[in-house]
């Protein structure tokens, strides 16, 4: 009876301890501090759905992988060092380097969607399609000519 | 009755003799000594008929100055072009002038009715000129036409596979530029090579084969026109496209 109390109160330590520990890594994974890289190495299993096919690579939707691969911090290097990052690469430093490298690229592309449709505001298109504009103009003006001169024989035939 | 009869006779002589010079006329046979009916009872008739073809031809002159300086001053045309027509006008210009001459100095009517119908028909300024210079500018101004269309084409292109590269899709973009690519083809095809097949008419080839050839290439060119329409609107519609995917 006199050591119920004290083994009573270690078990809901370490429920409380679990609970927090679930709670946190499942509630905020950038939260997770090196010490829970075993839950890391869940959350950090791709999601293949997600993942894009080479035809996918550019687009815009690699933000969801970009911000997957955040889970570091967005730290390439502090990435090598988590062991449950190998799933999204080769497991080796070099691999996961160049795995962290990818995300760059991939947040990089994303950045570039937003240059491109800066780009393809297309300033240059404009004045271009605005100058056939003119060109129709002036065709229609030869063929209103074309037909006149058909209309107008001036006696060529009579005299 | 013996003499009645040579009464008769007689004037029927005399009759006759009043209708030689109409019979001269009648052949064609220009005589100064002996004026025709015609000039002896409208004196006026061959001045009135010098004045209208020389207006004819002034007419000519003036129609064939203007579109002279149309092609001289067209940034269109092609050099060869131009040169042929330019050429063209010129040999026109000369010998109308020296037709109007010959006009002026001929005396009887017979005279006129073989040179004034030479305006019309030794030129077709009208018929044969000035259509197939209309065709040739309208033709040219198509190949300009096709060059800048090709351009903006081959803008749009690279508009698009950059967008493609940033991972847009761009099939519905791809699909315009297709359409303004096949109608730039069907003026290249058809309503360009207009200006070679025309240029070489001349006078002498009114009807047939002008007449049918100056048709045929007014239908091509206004074909043309609706060509480069089109092309036109797909080239817009690519533009739009691009745009609504890159949602800018």
């Amino acid at each position: 009876m006199f050591k119920e109390p004290p083994l009573t109160a270690t078990t809901a330590l370490l429920v409380a301890v679990g609970i927090v520990l679930v709670a946190g890594c499942s509630a905020s994974p950038t939260g997770v501090t090196t010490t829970s890289t075993e839950h890391l190495s869940e959350l950090a299993q791709p999601d293949t759905s997600e993942f894009p096919t080479s035809a996918q690579e550019a687009a815009p939707t690699r933000k969801s992988v970009a911000g997957g691969i955040g889970l570091d911090g967005g730290s390439a290097d502090t990435a090598t060092t988590m062991p449950g990052m190998s799933t999204l690469g080769g497991g080796t430093a070099l691999e996961q380097r160049e795995d962290a490298e990818d995300a760059g690229d991939a947040a990089t592309d994303v950045d570039l969607t937003a240059v491109a449709g800066a780009e393809l505001d297309l300033p240059d298109l404009e004045p271009l399609l605005a100058d056939l504009d003119g060109l129709l103009g002036d065709i229609d003006g030869e063929i209103n000519d074309l037909d006149h001169s058909f209309d107008n024989d001036e006696g060529d035939v009579e005299e | 009755m013996k003499r009645t009869r040579k009464l008769l006779v007689m004037a029927l002589a005399i009759a006759m003799l009043g209708l030689v010079p109409q019979v001269a006329f009648a052949q064609g046979v220009p005589d100064r000594d002996h004026p025709t009916v015609e000039e002896v009872e409208h004196p006026h008739s061959i001045g009135e008929a010098k004045k209208r073809a020389a207006a004819a031809i002034a007419k000519r002159l003036v129609a064939l100055g203007r579109i002279d300086a149309r092609v001289k001053t067209s940034s269109h045309i092609t050099g060869a072009h131009k040169d042929r027509l330019i050429g063209d006008y010129a040999t026109a210009r000369a010998g109308l002038s020296a037709l109007g001459r010959q006009i002026q100095d001929a005396e009887t009517q017979e005279e006129l009715r073989e040179l004034i119908p030479l305006i019309a028909t030794d030129y077709r300024v009208y018929l044969v000129i000035l259509p197939k210079s209309h065709e040739v500018l309208a033709s040219d101004r198509m190949a300009d036409g096709v060059v800048r269309l090709t351009g903006a084409a081959d803008a749009v292109l690279a508009a698009i596979e950059r967008a493609e590269g940033a991972g847009f899709n761009m099939e519905e973009a791809r699909e315009f530029l297709r359409v303004a690519r096949s109608e730039i083809d069907a003026v290249s095809n058809g309503a360009v090579p207009v200006a070679d097949q025309v240029i070489g008419l001349s006078a002498a080839d009114w009807e047939e084969p002008a007449k049918s050839m100056l048709e045929a290439g007014k239908a091509a060119l206004e074909q043309g026109r609706r060509d480069i329409h089109e092309a036109v609107d797909a080239l817009k519609s690519a533009h739009r496209a691009i745009k609504e995917a890159v949602g800018d």
